[in-house]
């Protein structure tokens, strides 16, 4: 039931944000025919360049497959350093902070990002994502004591560039392996809502 | 800062004593004033809480224990406890003591027989005889009151239990806390209460000061990140219960030499020493602290509820229901199961089903006819099964014929219990593909097309 509403919830979102860059494509291709004004009005160049991004993100957190684990909420904050390598391409290096929320389990946990991303078009960009981080698990129930585990990730996620700062996207990709000390390795499916910015 | 002060400003000096007394009183944690409560309430706290108390409070309630002794009273008859440990035959007593408005007993004997136990007082004499060479305690003592003990033992505390061994033939001392007894004897063994000897060293002439704990280390650490006596995680389970005993009595092998560190799984026992004690007392005890814990997970526990035969030592609350769940073969295979596969085992209808029942205790009644009623049984589940087959069968062909899209849906039949009807409810729809792959087909289908569509044009 819960997970249903979390996929429902991203389909629903992914709907408005396909027909929205679509629309907008559609009204830009329109309004200007000349190359070089909209090279200089494309929004993921811009973007491109700056050296500092700032994100912020929500989603899901599904464990399919194991009965006992509990399923729940992500919440994090993600600093990063970009490092344009072409006029529409760059990578991004930081670190990100995450919150995991269960029915029995809070996760707080730091780890390092890399990232690539990619713009599409002045509008739209895509990104994949590795993510290597360490997070403590706290149980509610006083009989366990609390563990550490290892989190690795991988995300694809694409995003619509609101501004020459700004981006809201989804990664409708995301898998993360947990393993650590008496945690017996789970696979975590965790589709996600973000929004980042480029201050400079 | 006082001597800076301009001579108008300062304070008082008597103001000053106050006020700083006042703040030591704030800050110092106040103890319950047990010489003034009733015996049971101190004979039931944990030792280390006896030995802090200040010197006068504990000669006070030292001397009500030594009057209440010397009391001699009728032997008392009670029903023995489904699991009749020393903890629950105590505690079977004291209530019957409560009920009647008689505070706690100091020295008994408890015996038990067919169905009933008796709890006989024993008075404390006034016999001078020398407390001949050092009283040998089994089990670990509180660290903070061992000292307090040990003077317990040389003196009139020692010699009441040598007296009390004499008396019933005890040949050996066993350590309890948290129990409404000063001593009390079962079968061979002396059990007998620390905060007792602790509270009784008070009469004593060789003084003791209570340690303080260190300042530093695991014993003030938070409970939450050490390890507990039961050491598996709700991400780290357990493949059966038996896994766990093991490592539970690993893990309390310190008990035996009192050097446990780690914070005790059931936070009622003072420390993991007297946790492993307990868990060193008896098999089924440390089986009884895995139930205590992996009940304590909603799913599992749901998982046991669900069973059919239901488990009759649900619910478990507290230490004495996790013994009963223990003692229950059915319920821990029904907790086995639950560990192994998330799902309880259940026994269906089938007839060779029923024929491994015949050892259930459901028809275990001592009459004869175990498995005459287990056949019975069976023949009444099978004729219902029949019955449910038909009407599937039967609600399938009327669902075809109207043409009812519900009924391409899987169906799944209720479960049969001899009580309940027959009937079956459609499953809700269920992709072919696993969840998270599905998920990601319908979440790319837009995303596909956005790409598509965004893709540079010549």
């Amino acid at each position: 039931m819960r997970t249903s509403r979390i996929v429902g919830l991203s389909f629903v979102v992914a709907l408005l944000f396909g027909s929205s860059v679509a629309s907008a494509q559609y009204a830009s291709t329109s309004a200007s025919m000349d190359p070089w004004t909209s090279l200089k009005q494309d929004q993921q160049v811009e973007f491109n360049k700056r050296r500092l991004g700032l994100g912020l993100f929500m989603g899901g957190f599904v464990v399919p497959g194991r009965w006992e684990i509990s399923n729940g909420g992500v919440f994090g904050l993600e600093a990063l350093y970009r490092i344009p390598t072409n006029r529409r391409y760059r990578w991004e290096v930081g670190v990100e902070g995450r919150f995991v929320r269960t029915f029995d389990a809070t996760h707080g946990g730091a780890g390092a990002v890399a990232r690539f991303a990619f713009g599409l078009n002045r509008y739209v960009e895509m990104d994949a994502t590795i993510v290597l981080s360490y997070s403590r698990i706290g149980f509610d129930l006083p009989f366990f004591a609390s563990r550490n585990a290892m989190v690795a990730q991988s995300r694809w996620g694409v995003g619509l560039l609101l501004s020459r700062s700004v981006s809201l996207g989804i990664t409708p990709m995301g898998g993360t392996v947990v393993l650590g000390d008496h945690v017996d390795p789970f696979f975590v499916y965790e589709p996600t809502l973000w929004v980042r910015f480029a201050p400079l | 800062m006082f001597a800076r002060m301009s001579p108008t400003k300062q304070m008082p000096r008597p103001i000053c004593l106050a006020l700083l007394a006042l703040l030591v009183g704030c800050g110092a944690e106040s103890s319950p004033p047990f010489d003034v409560l009733p015996l049971r309430d101190a004979l039931r706290a944990a030792p280390d809480v006896m030995a802090n108390l200040p010197e006068a409070s504990r000669a006070e309630l030292a001397a009500r224990f030594e009057e209440a002794e010397r009391s001699s009273e009728a032997p008392l008859a009670f029903a023995l406890p489904e699991v009749p440990t020393v903890d629950n035959l105590v505690s079977s007593a004291d209530k019957l003591r409560e009920a009647s408005e008689k505070d706690a007993l100091i020295l008994g004997e408890l015996t038990t027989d067919d169905g009933h136990a008796v709890i006989d007082a024993h008075a404390a004499g006034d016999s001078d005889a020398a407390n001949v060479g050092p009283l040998d305690v089994h089990g670990q003592a509180d660290v903070v009151a061992a000292p307090f003990e040990e003077v317990a033992l040389r003196g009139r505390a020692g010699k009441t239990l040598r007296e009390l061994a004499t008396r019933t033939h005890a040949t050996r001392v066993v350590r309890m806390t948290g129990l409404p007894m000063g001593a009390v004897v079962l079968d061979d063994e002396i059990h007998v209460n620390e905060s007792w000897l602790v509270v009784m060293s008070a009469l004593e002439d060789e003084l003791v000061v209570a340690s303080l704990p260190e300042p530093s280390g695991e014993a003030v650490a938070p409970p939450g990140p050490t390890p507990l006596s039961v050491d598996f995680s709700p991400y780290d389970l357990p493949g059966n219960l038996n896994a766990c005993i093991a490592q539970v009595q690993t893990t309390c092998q310190c008990g035996v030499t009192t050097s446990c560190t780690h914070v005790p799984t059931d936070q009622s026992f003072g420390n993991a020493n007297a946790e492993c004690g307990w868990v060193n007392l008896d098999a089924s005890h440390a089986s009884a602290i895995c139930i205590l814990a992996l009940l304590s997970m909603d799913v599992l526990r749901e998982c046991v509820d669900s069973a059919s035969p239901a488990c009759s030592a649900m619910p478990v609350r507290t230490r004495d229901d996790a013994v009963l769940f223990a003692t229950s073969k059915a319920c821990v295979s029904i907790l086995d199961s639950c560990l192994a596969s998330g799902e309880p085992s259940t026994t269906t209808g089938g007839s060779s089903d029923c024929d491994d029942a015949c050892n259930d205790c459901k028809y275990c009644d001592n009459q004869g006819n175990d498995c005459q009623e287990c056949a019975s049984d069976c023949e009444a589940v099978a004729e219902i099964c029949e019955a449910c087959v038909e009407i599937s069968s039967a609600c399938s062909e009327s669902a075809d014929r109207k043409g009812d899209k519900r009924a391409t849906l899987p169906t799944k039949y209720a479960a049969i219990h001899m009580t309940s009807q027959c009937s079956t409810r459609p499953r809700p729809g269920r992709s072919p593909v696993p969840a998270p792959v599905g998920t990601a087909l319908w979440l790319c289908a837009p995303l596909a097309y956005l790409f598509l569509r965004t893709r540079r044009r010549p």
